[in-house]
């Protein structure tokens, strides 16, 4: 699909905060993804496109392709862009909890926010993103839980929270978003052994010893 | 997903606009502005049917008194009950379903919500009106247990400017 | 700020009254403050600490405009007097002028200050302003003062890293580790995990590849960030060759995240498939499909690499593609795109949607597939350009699911795309209003409305997701606030292009040369509309020049923070992320929009003076226009009054259409420098972009730089094609540009002149033995 997922870095700050101001009423300014990176670097993921990257690599080894000279233009002005060919089209902006005030003291990590463009939903970005940043807050900074909350209305992200991560509504907070609607909090408890994303492919495992080319 | 591929879900003012589509592309009728308004009131038995997560279909009822007679479709649309008098019937204004999406039981899940709802009410009647040349329509309606009353209200359609304005009455005991 | 500790005895009142301000100052007494500063100042107005202290007094409660002159009264008066020194500096950073504030803070601490957070401020500032070369003094000092904190320790690696000095910068980190060592609590072990990753980073990129390994193993135990360390030790095994070992990294790597597609090449670098045959990767793709059937990457790929002569294309393209169909994946066509460069295989894979589409989809009963196939034909016919097979794919699409939003989107596209902006807007506004609550649709709705240079509707639009506060008309302040950027942006052009049809508009009605009293009222209306929107152009590109400034200010809070934090590689990379901002996609959007804007000022400012000095007549005229102009602009009073409320950036914007802004640019000198200090980032931080590049050249010639004009040419040259052999028509005209321009300046250098041709010769032989009609034949492409 010309999707991949990796952490987020510093660079892709502008581009995820150009997703979130494109998908999502809850908007923050540049400083507060800043603020994320910088305190829990392991826990905000993002799905980009790979566009360049494959082709220009791929096809110029392959002589089928005469590809004509092409002038280079610079890079779309367009901020969802990182790089030429690499567009940001999901992120997931996570953290621990830091408040001094909370009453669990229990190290805990939290989703500030999540989404993806509604152009490339339906492929599970969602669930890839959020599973990687519940791994990385579980095995960096010891989250014993993640907490989160979800507008009442929103059946793609209850559906994803509840039925694909099993995430348990804890309650219901009244008003809890701007325009009143009300909010779902919910939880999940992490256990680091359960967590490693590639098992909710109940897929063939890889036993890392065996020769990957020996039996091709 | 391992979703039902059909499901139903409430009206909300967020999605009214789905339910303008369907209505204009699916009913020969067309509804004023407060009239969709009045879809998002709680006496309302309104739902949105979906088909793998997309929008398909709309029910919109209201309960009346079926001894009140309606000579027109617009005079249907405007009647408001009387609170003093005791509803017993419950009123189809609106039942539809994209064409393309016909024949997947889509119908028939509104329908069954319909007739939970109005048992819900203690009420044992659905009706509706259908237009005379709309053989599809009767057929389903018929097949789902509806029982075509003798009269044939004249013109109810009238002001629609369909060719032949009259209706059949519906109704279905539950 | 803490004065000094040890003196009781004041040798005057107004020391002790100073004091005593300084007190309340800190305390954030600033009225109470001032009046004791300016009794002060009333016995001895030359008290310079009471006049460094009224200036900062009053940059916080006062007319802020005078706060400079009584700090910079107060440093004349005692340059050399740390307290002065030391306030000048707070002032400074108070205005964010972080240069200023470093030299003053540093002037504190070399006076004598025994105030040592003096230092960590000063080593705030000189990050900020890059001086890496007395940072780490600064934080050297600060250290000796504060040794038992690590944030001191890491503060200082930090610096000498920066300063490249990567051997002391290991030997400090080393040397906490092993005093805090025994100290450790639950609380610091993410610090010290972070802090050992720092260390082995930076023993890396110190190219003792072997050293930095066995580092990584043995303090294996410390480190909670599994990711960094199989990610570090994979890189290290192929630099020192041990592949094999880097191959089961990067299969435990794929463990922990399959979706991860630089794992895949890395994993093929590191088995060596990457030049075997076909057959071999696609087996390997194959297994490794089958350990993460979910993932993309195993899947894809091999679209990729697989030649579409290969029988095997068709078939892993087909498995690709049809389940993506069927599931209504919107994304469908995106994913394939990047295939389409080569157009075998965009034959193929049209094949196999067509041929899908005939055989299959009849057997199926589920209608949504069709709806996702024409859906996805009609890209693919956009994609060829083939506008009308593509309406017509799209329109059968919309006809059967009139209620899917993402048919509008492409319907709106396709409209688009042949120059129908009203047209497309209204469509992508039918696909909004099936549903309200998403704001992806909202916001392509507006998009598509400042397309159409509805810049009214669009604003009411995103307006339903912006925070409104009490007694707005709109989000537009909002959208400042929380740095939307890409709605300021398009805002900026869609006002270019409104502003730029007016003025169209006005010079067919001079050409005209009609003179009656309806023209001239016609005419007024053209150039207070060219005037408005040309403003709230400028303005809206300005709010973005401004948010970037913020952006770059955002990183101060970050010096220090990132030290207690434990954070420093993340650090490392803000600070050069920071160094490269402008180059970002929006930010060199803006610029070229301005720039435009800045060189059509300019000429219009040439040609008038052309035109002055003769026709006296012609400038009258013009007065008794803007007088009749002035008239009617009273009677539309309210109508502005309006509109300005709805264009406002802020909370009583002073200068909400921007008006100041374009007549600071129009009626004074040196636009041509303005627009230079505006490139300066982006000559440092862009170089390779066409755009630095172009504007760069035109500038120099204006200024007659002509040497560096020629630079420009030979970047451009390198940068516009990866083959030197493409002879670029831009490349050419410019070169005969700066030719004739350097020839034809009769204030230029002649040696200068002769040093820019033979420059343009050597790089361009043939323009030394052409005639230049022949030269610009060749040069065409």
């Amino acid at each position: 699909m010309g999707i991949t997922i990796r952490q987020a870095t510093i660079n892709d700050i502008q581009a995820m905060q150009n997703a979130n101001l494109h998908n999502l009423p809850e908007n923050y300014q540049l400083k507060y993804y800043m603020y994320h990176i910088l305190s829990w670097p392991q826990a905000s993921f993002v799905a980009t496109t790979y566009d360049d990257i494959v082709n220009t690599k791929e096809d110029e080894n392959d002589e089928e392709n005469g590809f004509l000279p092409v002038v280079i233009e610079d890079p779309k002005g367009d901020s969802a862009y990182i790089n030429r060919g690499e567009k940001i089209v999901g992120y997931v902006l996570g953290k621990m909890e830091d408040d001094p005030e909370a009453d669990d003291k229990t190290p805990h990590g939290h989703i500030t926010s999540l989404s993806v463009m509604r152009t490339y939903r339906r492929m599970g970005i969602a669930e890839k993103l959020m599973r990687q940043s519940l791994y990385a807050m579980c095995e960096s900074f010891d989250a014993q839980y993640v907490s989160l909350h979800v507008r009442k209305s929103n059946r793609a992200a209850l559906h994803l929270y509840r039925d694909s991560l099993n995430f348990e509504v804890t309650s219901i907070e009244k008003s809890y978003y701007q325009d009143g609607e009300d909010a779902y909090a919910m939880r999940l408890s992490l256990k680091l052994e359960e967590l490693l994303p590639s098992l909710a492919q109940k897929g063939e495992t890889d036993d890392l010893t065996k020769d990957l080319l020996e039996d091709l | 997903m391992g979703r039902d591929i059909v499901s139903l879900d409430d009206l909300t003012a967020n999605n009214i606009g789905v339910f303008k589509k369907i209505n204009q592309v699916t009913l020969p009728t067309s509804y004023p502005e407060q009239w969709y308004k009045d879809s998002l009131k709680t006496d309302q038995i309104v739902k949105l049917a979906y088909y793998s997560e997309l929008p398909v279909g709309a029910i919109r009822a209201k309960t009346i008194n079926s001894s009140h007679k309606f000579g027109s479709y617009e005079n249907m649309l405007q009647q408001q009950l009387n609170p003093k008098i005791v509803p017993n019937a419950v009123y189809i204004e609106v039942f539809a379903v994209l064409e393309a999406y016909r024949g997947l039981g889509i119908g028939t899940k509104l329908l069954n919500y319909l007739i939970e709802e109005t048992k819900k009410k203690f009420i044992h009647e659905v009706v509706l009106h259908v237009h005379v040349e709309n053989t599809a329509s009767l057929e389903w309606y018929l097949k789902h247990g509806f029982v075509k009353s003798d009269d044939i209200l004249k013109d109810y359609y009238k002001s629609q400017g369909l060719p032949n304005p009259d209706a059949f009455i519906l109704s279905l005991t539950v | 700020m803490v004065a000094k500790k040890a003196t009781p005895i004041f040798t005057s009142k107004e020391d002790g009254n100073f004091h005593e301000a300084l007190k309340l100052y800190d305390a954030k007494q600033y009225k109470k403050a001032l009046k004791l500063v300016e009794a002060n100042l009333k016995k001895n107005s030359s008290h310079a600490e009471s006049l460094a202290l009224k200036g900062c007094i009053i940059q916080h409660v006062g007319n802020k405009s005078e706060a400079e002159a009584y700090v910079l009264k107060g440093i004349s008066k005692s340059p050399e007097n740390y307290l002065v020194d030391h306030l000048a500096g707070l002032y400074y950073r108070s205005v964010e002028n972080y240069a200023e504030a470093a030299k003053w803070l540093k002037a504190a601490n070399d006076n004598g200050s025994p105030n040592k957070p003096i230092l960590r401020d000063l080593s705030f500032m000189q990050t900020q302003i890059r001086d890496y070369k007395n940072l780490k003094d600064s934080r050297q000092q600060f250290l000796e003062h504060q040794p038992g904190y690590r944030a001191n320790w890491t503060g200082v690696a930090v610096a000498y890293h920066l300063n490249k000095d990567l051997g002391s910068a290991v030997s400090t980190l080393t040397k906490i580790e092993g005093i805090i060592k025994e100290h450790l609590t639950d609380a610091d072990r993410y610090e010290q995990s972070e802090c050992i990753l720092y260390k082995n980073l930076i023993l890396g990129e110190s190219g003792d590849i072997a050293k930095a390994l066995a580092t990584l193993e043995n303090d294996k135990p410390e480190i909670k960030d599994l990711l960094s360390y199989m990610e570090y030790k994979a890189k290290y095994l192929m630099l020192l060759d041990r592949k094999e070992e880097a191959a089961v990294v990067y299969r435990q790597l794929l463990q922990r995240n399959p979706d991860n597609v630089s794992y895949y090449h890395l994993l093929e670098l590191s088995l060596g498939t990457v030049t075997k045959p076909v057959d071999l990767r696609l087996k390997l793709y194959e297994k490794l499909a089958r350990f993460y059937p979910r993932s993309d990457p195993p899947k894809y790929l091999p679209l990729t690499f697989t030649p579409s002569t290969n029988p095997k294309f068709e078939e892993k393209a087909r498995e690709y593609i049809v389940p993506q169909l069927t599931r209504g994946i919107p994304a469908t066509f995106v994913n394939v795109k990047p295939l389409y460069k080569n157009p075998k295989k965009l034959k193929v894979i049209e094949k196999i949607v067509l041929d899908f589409y005939e055989n299959e989809l009849p057997k199926i009963n589920n209608p949504t597939i069709y709806v996702w196939i024409k859906y996805y034909l009609a890209q693919h016919y956009l994609y060829l350009n083939e506008l009308d097979k593509a309406t017509k794919c799209i329109d059968e699409a919309l006809a059967h699911s009139p209620t899917l939003v993402e048919l509008y989107i492409v319907k709106a596209r396709i409209v688009k795309h042949r120059g129908e902006f009203a047209k497309a807007a209204v469509i992508m506004n039918e696909g909004r209003e099936l549903d309200l609550q998403d704001r992806f649709i909202n916001s392509k709705a507006t998009k598509y409305y400042l397309r159409a240079n509805q810049v009214n509707e669009a604003i009411d639009t995103i307006s339903l997701f912006t925070k409104l506060d009490e007694g707005v008309l709109n989000g537009c302040k909002d959208l400042h606030s929380m740095q939307v950027n890409w709605v300021l942006v398009e805002s900026a052009e869609a006002y270019k292009r409104l502003y730029q049809e007016y003025e169209r508009k006005l010079k067919e009605l001079k050409a005209s040369g009609e003179e009656t009293e309806e023209s001239k009222e016609l005419e007024n209306e053209l150039i207070e509309n060219v005037e408005t929107y040309k403003g709230l152009a400028l303005k809206r590109y300005n709010a973005i020049v401004k948010i970037f400034k913020i952006y770059f200010n955002d990183q101060y809070d970050f010096h220090s923070y990132c030290m207690r934090r434990g954070t420093p590689r993340d650090y490392i990379e803000t600070l050069k992320w920071e160094d490269k901002i402008h180059a970002t996609p929006i930010y060199t959007r803006v610029l070229k929009g301005l720039s435009e804007i800045y060189f059509e000022i300019y000429a219009e400012q040439e040609q008038k003076k052309k035109e002055q000095s003769p026709s006296s007549e012609e400038s009258n005229k013009h007065k008794k226009n803007n007088k009749k102009h002035k008239k009617a602009k009273a009677q539309t009073n309210k109508k502005k009054a309006d509109f300005s409320a709805r264009v406002e950036s802020e909370k009583d914007d002073e200068d909400p259409l921007g008006a100041k802004l374009l007549s600071e640019l129009t009626n004074e000198e040196g636009i041509i420098d303005k627009l230079f200090q505006l490139f300066k980032p982006l000559a440092d931080e862009a170089k390779e972009l066409k755009l630095t590049n172009e504007v760069l050249f035109k500038l120099y010639l204006l200024q007659g730089k002509y040497v560096l004009a020629l630079q420009t040419i030979k970047t451009l040259n390198k940068i516009l094609t990866t083959y030197d052999d493409i002879k670029l028509r831009t490349i050419g005209e410019k070169i005969v540009e700066l030719s004739e321009v350097s020839h034809n300046d009769s204030s230029a250098n002649t040696a200068i002149v002769k040093v820019v041709e033979k420059g343009l010769v050597s790089a361009f032989p043939e323009f030394g033995t052409l005639p230049k009609e022949e030269f610009l034949k060749i040069y065409s492409k």
